[in-house]
């Protein structure tokens, strides 16, 4: 019994195992991705709110005002690790 | 695919994906220390472990979590977009891995900070909490759908199975 709800997925409403289930899926939009899509657009909704609320910045340079000379350099730790140009240029800006 | 082909792929998807779940947690952990302990060092050190994690492991985690299922996506009867939890994990797990990439940057400043901040301004560096911890919530629901695989085709997908079983596809 396991093994046929497995196959087919009939009446469980979720996929199993290696491949899709067989039986028919419901036509249109299922209503969890409308529900996910709803929680989504407010969420996203919210996000762009606290960053226009919180002063616009929101990017890998919004840290660049606690270095003291407006220079970026990697931490030591990361430079010492990867001596390759490129994870130094990671922390780096012109 | 052969079906030890596909379980070996699921295997490798597996490690990095709940790789990269373990390594947030770590990294959060990490965070939680340098906003609560009090000794200078210790954010230090937190701040520094944060940057080596985030680097060395998180990225290539969310890489190869990426890369892996793309792979078994493409390669197995699910497909990429012919099922609404495939391509809802795909999105979150896109998103997660470009945020975490522009993101580290401004982890490696902080911790490179660290180091010569007094006291004052080692606090006001936090412990970057918030984008990990929204990270994994998206990466735990990433993995329910991956586990539940809620039904629903796309039409893409629905169009895909009605050519290959010649039954005419609902409007």
């Amino acid at each position: 019994m396991a093994e046929r709800s497995r196959d087919t997925g009939a009446g469980s409403g979720v996929g199993d195992g290696d491949r899709p289930p067989d039986g028919p899926d419901a036509a249109g939009v299922p209503r969890w991705v409308k529900v996910f899509g709803l929680v989504l657009a407010v969420l996203v909704v919210l996000a762009a709110l606290a960053m226009l609320l919180g002063g616009g910045a929101h990017g890998p340079g919004r840290h660049l005002s606690l270095a003291p000379s407006g220079a970026v350099s990697p931490s030591p730790a990361v430079a010492a690790i990867s001596p390759d140009a490129g994870v130094r240029a990671r922390g780096q800006r012109t | 695919m052969t079906p030890w082909a596909r379980k070996f792929a699921l295997t490798v998807h597996l490690v990095f994906s709940l790789g990269w779940i373990g390594a947030v947690v770590a990294y959060l952990a990490l965070g939680l220390s340098a906003v609560g302990a009090g000794d200078p060092a210790t954010v230090r050190g937190c701040w520094t472990a944060m940057d080596l994690l985030g680097w060395l492991v998180i990225v290539p985690m969310a890489l190869g979590t990426l890369a892996t299922g793309l792979v078994i996506a493409v390669a197995t009867p699910w497909g990429l977009v012919r099922h609404y939890w495939v391509l809802i994990s795909l999105g979150l797990t896109l998103v997660s891995a470009v945020v975490l990439v522009l993101h580290m940057p401004s982890v490696s400043v902080a911790a490179a900070r660290a180091q010569t901040a007094d006291e004052s301004e080692l606090a006001s560096l936090g412990g970057d909490l918030l984008h990990p911890g929204a990270g994994l919530v998206v990466l735990l629901l990433v993995a329910v759908l991956n586990v539940y695989k809620p039904r629903g085709m796309t039409r893409r997908g629905w169009r895909l199975r009605a050519r290959k079983t010649h039954v005419i596809s609902p409007a």
